[in-house]
């Protein structure tokens, strides 16, 4: 009995850690799934460890004691990936501790309902391993069944849950009309003083993107209809929304209007897509001619003197297609350039170019200068008087990375964490 | 319990002190068992610091720089029948953090944390 107890207890420790590692990027999924069945080998092939039903307990005691640090970590995870605004993860927290506190309940109700077996012998019973037993195998499916209870409240609210904007400005009013060009005229979109936000001819994968700070590659799912229809939005918040800084409040508002008015349901995960790995190009370790170690070492400092000067405040944007402010980057038309930047900041710019992620696995460590000129896939339509003219018969993008920054794009597949489209309705009327 | 800013929580002290312990024998290497039976010893109690407890907590201190892991080699779980272990180290920043965590006095740490400062 005892090992079929002990047996059953693993199991469940086992089980939970699926349950709230479930939807995590693989890595940390994985990753704390060994680590806690190492954890439970080692418990198990321990000789100074109790056994059978002393075990059990102390395995239940620290699965059950670890629950919200469990539900913590999962939802950090969940919150970092930018699945869930700062409101939902509070919500999903109250609501399992709330079921976790309902199932606890009901389990001790239970118990002390149920009449306690009668005790045959006459010895004082301080610790009768027959009743521990009879209590344990009683109990345990009802603490299963609690657990169980917890997990799918708190997993379907952080999984299914639409983000619910955070306490920053909503749009009070907006205007939402399909664009009679369709896709053919430009798209324009612009924050005005006073909380107001205009688009021109916005496709609604666009306004998704935007809202949830994701490149296209990373945006999965939803009908044919949010690429290849478009519309003008005019929309007035209740606060002002700047779209500076970290935190901005126009995504929030953004998402609530997407909820709103486009029944926008939306969840993050993991999959398994084509990406790149930035790699040296050559085994000897040399750089490109445009790839050169920075002078600079702490950009902070840098940028900290640049906001104190006189004057203060950013330096204003370099014409497109010529040099990075200091450390800074500057992309145009078939040109890159960055300022003291590292080679993972890289990655992420070539990301953009590529619209896949890329990893960078080059080894290299500090900061860099780097210039790259190519001749994208697709020319501009309009040409800009103040910018150099793309040589159309320049080298593709891969090719300058080769070439230029001693760098190459490999091509693989690894876990990428998407936002997917569960559902979304054609806007309702104003 | 609310983290003060710069501080660490008794668990994730505790954690370093028998880091730095283990490190002082000549063993820096620990897995997340081993660590929680150490503790419980320290402790002087039967119980296992709980998972989610514990291994959120080896996380925050491997975030913070004070922690470092890999996972051991293949071949040794493999030839041994079990699970690969992730094996955890104090980092020199672990022992500096450690070291001006005691070094601003015990009045500081909370009675629990004294406590188990104090057996360790």
């Amino acid at each position: 009995m005892s090992a079929a107890v002990l047996r059953f207890a693993v199991a469940l420790v086992r089980r939970w850690t699926r349950l709230y590692t479930w939807r995590m990027p693989a890595d940390l999924r994985d990753a704390r799934r060994a680590e806690i069945d190492s954890d439970l080998w080692e418990f198990q092939h321990d000789e100074e460890a109790d056994a059978g039903l002393g075990a059990a307990a102390l395995l239940v005691a620290r699965l059950l004691a670890g629950i919200p640090d469990d539900l913590g970590w999962s939802l950090d995870q969940v919150a970092v990936a930018g699945a869930l605004t700062q409101r939902s993860v509070a919500l999903s927290g109250r609501a399992a501790g709330a079921a976790l506190f309902i199932c606890t309940s009901w389990v001790i109700q239970a118990d002390a309902s149920r009449t306690p077996p009668a005790v045959t012998n006459t010895r004082p019973a301080v610790f009768d391993r027959n009743l521990e037993a009879t209590t344990m195998t009683r109990t345990l499916p009802r603490l299963t069944a609690g657990i169980m209870a917890t997990v799918g409240v708190s997993m379907h609210l952080a999984a299914q849950s639409p983000p619910v904007p955070s306490d920053g400005p909503l749009f009070a009013v907006a205007s939402i009309k399909p664009n009679p060009t369709g896709r053919t005229g430009p798209t324009r979109s612009q924050v005005q003083p006073g909380g107001r936000f205009v688009a021109e001819n916005i496709p609604i994968r666009l306004l998704i993107g935007q809202a949830y700070q994701v490149p296209s590659y990373r945006l999965v799912g939803g009908p044919a209809w949010i690429e290849s229809e478009s519309f003008d939005i005019d929309a007035k918040a209740n606060g002002e929304l700047s779209a500076r800084g970290a935190l901005r409040p126009l995504d929030g508002a953004l998402r609530g209007l997407l909820a709103d008015r486009f029944n926008l349901v939306v969840h993050m995960e993991t999959r398994q897509l084509p990406i790149y790995t930035l790699v040296m190009a050559r085994a000897d370790g040399l750089l490109g001619p445009n790839l050169v170690r920075s002078s600079i070492t702490d950009c902070t400092a840098v940028l900290s003197a640049v906001l104190a000067a006189p004057g203060g405040g950013p330096p204003p944007p370099p014409e497109p297609g010529g040099n990075a402010p200091p450390c800074g980057v500057m992309t145009g038309n078939g040109t890159f350039s960055a300022d003291s930047r590292s080679l993972t900041q890289l990655a992420s710019v070539i990301s953009a170019m590529v619209d896949r992620r890329v990893v960078d696995q080059t080894g290299l460590t500090g900061l860099f200068n780097a210039h790259l000129t190519w001749t994208p896939d697709q020319m501009p339509q309009q040409s800009n008087p103040n910018v150099r003219p793309i040589d159309p018969n320049g080298p593709s993008l891969f090719t300058a990375v080769q070439d230029q920054l001693g760098l190459k794009l490999q091509s693989t597949t690894g876990p990428v964490d998407v936002l997917v489209i569960d559902s979304v309705e054609k806007p309702t009327a104003d | 319990m609310r983290r003060k800013p710069g501080a660490l929580v008794p668990l994730e002290l505790a954690i370093c002190e028998v880091a730095a312990k283990l490190r002082r024998r000549g063993s820096g290497d620990f897995h997340g068992y081993e660590i929680a039976k150490l503790l419980s010893e320290t402790a002087d109690t039967r119980l296992l610091t709980a998972y989610g407890t514990l291994y959120r907590a080896l996380g925050r201190l491997e975030k913070m720089g004070l922690l470092e892991s890999r996972w051991e080699d293949a071949d040794l779980p493999s030839r041994e029948s079990r699970p690969a272990r992730r094996l955890y180290t104090l980092t020199g920043a672990g022992e500096n953090a450690l070291r001006e965590t005691l070094t601003v006095g015990t009045d500081k740490v909370s009675p629990r944390a004294r406590r188990r400062l104090a057996r360790a």
